[in-house]
């Protein structure tokens, strides 16, 4: 089902100066014992103030390390960034992420970025109160102190939609519902007013009409504040409805981004396509879902091919030979709606490339 | 949380009244207890009249009912080698195996913590490995014979402690420590694997997301969450020590009931005994009920689950 919500979440484009966040050749992998897991090889993107960047994959195409590691919250070791930079824009200042120190990162974290976790009951600690864990970023960030701290933490209780507000604020994780937690992640995450946030599949742990709920109140809340919002996903419904922006990953690299409106109604990438092809619509009677074929590659082996290549139907000698860069669809203009494909075959005019990389 | 409480503490007021039963009768199933109880060259009248002056003469239920009745106001008979009542000996002892087991207990908990931490922290490195030797070490390094290399050193070569007695802050060091070393070791690994466990959990990843220092994310998160698992086992432990260690006690001549213990079966005293175990026991489900209110007090979820 594809709920197209064009109404919400997207901003009118105004003249784009930089974007808050570029993201350059970010590549991250894990050390194991089993051998060395390339999770996330050569990613760039960019993020423009108060847009939505939704991040679409399946399990394990790298979606959440690539955007935790920006943040050093993946665990390290045996995680490891082997490459990148990540700049964070605020006014004229700009600090690169990846070379932060760990002191430095953590101003950055919470106060600057903010993150909302898949599931809402482990990512909160049940021995603390809700409102105490509201607070703690507060304090932590010289936001308030004492009891200015606290009436802002149930402010915020209160702006996240959770009624009785000053009782709720001692209550615990357990005594919520699902929505209700994530909600109070929600509180934590602007708690300290940040240029982003980065959602990772915050509505996956949820029933459905808690979904909508959930997603609307981030989308209304990022209206308001003017927060850019990294939206991790796998469900493309979802990401239809609120992206202005997607990045599609595979293989721990992101194939193919554009706009929201230009990938669902052009897919450039076989990958994309097929993904596209493999949702159920409704108004078609179809006997049976289209899926794509074969499985994700193996990360144990460094990407030197492209990875969906053995999938691939369009598939020829070169995409087993060479990693394939990303393609400018609409001309070299550098622009936050440029829509680019990292495959060799073209798939708007059937022929194979050889040049014309970005 | 009322109802709980309450629920917790009529279980173990059942459960010494199984004390007592097991108490009174473990004495009777070794055979005869006049035979037990006096000297192997009594003569036959002797032990007759022995046996008239303790009861045993009496039908079973009627025993049973004696001593009930007596227990239930403190009264375990008298003690055959001390001549006084049994149960007053037993309470007098108790203070320095109370003192002796809290010593040995806050030693291994300071210590035992912040390696703990620190090994379940850093795993891989040296830190974690003499975290992990020290776990090991103390869970099997007999005590008795870390004591008795402690008195060659500290106190015969160096002359920093006494060797023996009770008295003073230095005369409880050694026993103290010697006596704590198995909880430190059980202290150390289990702090150290819950950290290893609860440092991966999800909301340590949220602490860290919203900039808390690490020292924050583990005194608020980490170490809360560690102390859940810390205080069944530290209650448990404390209660094993309160039943007082017969080598420590002995080697050390620490005036304690472990000591006593020791004493009080080898001369027989059967109502000595059945005083020390009940109050052995006594202080082990008193610490059981203890840790399950910590509990409460830690864990918010717990609160409801009557």
């Amino acid at each position: 089902m594809m709920r197209r919500r064009k109404t919400q979440g997207h901003t009118p484009h105004p003249p784009r100066s930089e974007p808050i966040l570029s993201v350059k050749d970010l590549s991250v992998r894990f050390n194991t014992v089993d051998g060395v897991v390339h999770a996330v090889n050569s990613i760039s993107f960019d993020l423009y103030r108060g847009e939505t960047l939704g991040v679409v994959g399946e399990s394990g195409s790298g979606k959440s390390v690539s955007m935790l590691s920006l943040l050093r919250l993946i665990p390290e070791p045996p995680g490891e960034i082997t490459s990148g930079s990540a700049i964070l824009r605020s006014g004229d200042e700009s600090v690169d992420l990846i070379s932060l120190s760990w002191k430095q990162m953590n101003r950055v974290r919470g106060r600057r970025v903010g993150f909302v976790f898949q599931d809402p009951l482990s990512s909160l600690n049940p021995l603390i109160s809700v409102g105490k864990q509201i607070r703690e970023i507060i304090e932590r960030h010289n936001i308030a102190r004492g009891s200015a701290a606290k009436r802002r933490s149930v402010d915020l209780l209160k702006q996240v939609g959770i009624s009785d507000a000053d009782n709720r604020y001692h209550s615990y994780p357990h005594e919520f519902s699902g929505g209700m937690r994530q909600r109070v992640m929600i509180a934590i995450a602007i708690a300290c007013n940040p240029e982003l946030v980065i959602a990772d599949e915050p509505t996956t742990a949820l029933d459905v009409t808690i979904q909508a709920q959930i997603i609307d109140l981030l989308m209304k809340l990022k209206r308001e504040m003017g927060i850019s919002v990294i939206w991790i996903s796998h469900d493309l419904g979802v990401v239809a409805g609120i992206a202005d922006r997607v990045m599609v990953m595979y293989g721990g690299t992101a194939v193919e981004t554009g706009t929201a409106e230009t990938v669902y109604r052009h897919p450039r990438h076989p990958y994309t396509v097929g993904l596209l092809g493999a949702i159920p619509k409704l108004h078609q009677d179809n006997k049976r879902l289209v899926n794509i074929k074969g499985t994700p590659p193996s990360v144990y082996s460094a990407l030197r091919q492209c990875p969906f290549a053995p999938r691939c139907p369009w598939s020829f000698d070169l995409c087993t030979q060479q990693r394939p860069p990303l393609f400018a669809l609409d001309g070299n203009a550098v622009s936050d709606s440029r829509h680019t494909s990292a495959c060799w075959y073209d798939l708007e005019h059937n022929t194979r490339r050889t040049e014309g990389a970005v | 949380m009322q109802r709980y409480l309450l629920s917790r503490v009529i279980q173990s007021i059942m459960l010494m009244f199984g004390v007592l039963i097991l108490v009174f009768f473990l004495v009777r199933l070794t055979g005869d207890p006049a035979r037990i109880m006096m000297p192997r060259d009594a003569s036959p009248a002797d032990i007759e009249a022995f046996r008239d002056a303790m009861g045993f003469n009496e039908p079973l239920p009627a025993q049973f009912f004696h001593f009930m009745t007596g227990a239930l106001q403190g009264d375990f008979g008298r003690s055959l080698h001390y001549r006084a009542p049994a149960m007053r000996i037993v309470l007098e002892r108790m203070p320095a195996t109370i003192e002796l087991s809290l010593a040995a207990l806050v030693f291994a908990l300071i210590v035992a913590i912040p390696l703990g931490v620190i090994g379940g922290s850093r795993p891989g490195t040296t830190w974690d490995t003499v975290c992990r030797a020290v776990g090991l070490v103390g869970q099997t390094v007999p005590n008795f014979w870390l004591a008795l290399m402690m008195i060659s050193l500290f106190s015969v070569t160096l002359g920093w402690f006494p060797t023996f007695g009770r008295g003073g802050f230095g005369s409880i060091v050694l026993p103290a420590v010697a006596l704590g070393l198995f909880p430190l070791g059980k202290f150390t690994r289990l702090v150290r694997s819950a950290v290893l466990e609860v440092r991966n959990e999800d909301y340590v990843r949220t602490a860290y997301s919203k900039g808390l220092l690490d020292h924050r994310v583990y005194t608020h998160h980490i170490f809360l969450n560690v102390s859940v698992t810390l205080v069944s086992i530290v209650g448990v432990q404390f209660g094993y020590l309160l039943g007082g260690s017969i080598y420590i006690e002995t080697i050390f001549a620490w005036p304690g009931v472990g000591r006593m213990i020791n004493e009080a079966v080898q001369a027989r005293d059967f109502p000595l005994v059945q005083a020390l175990a009940f109050v052995s026991a006594a202080f082990i489900v008193l610490l059981n009920l203890l840790t399950d209110l910590a509990y409460v007090l830690i864990d918010p979820r717990i609160r409801y689950e009557d």
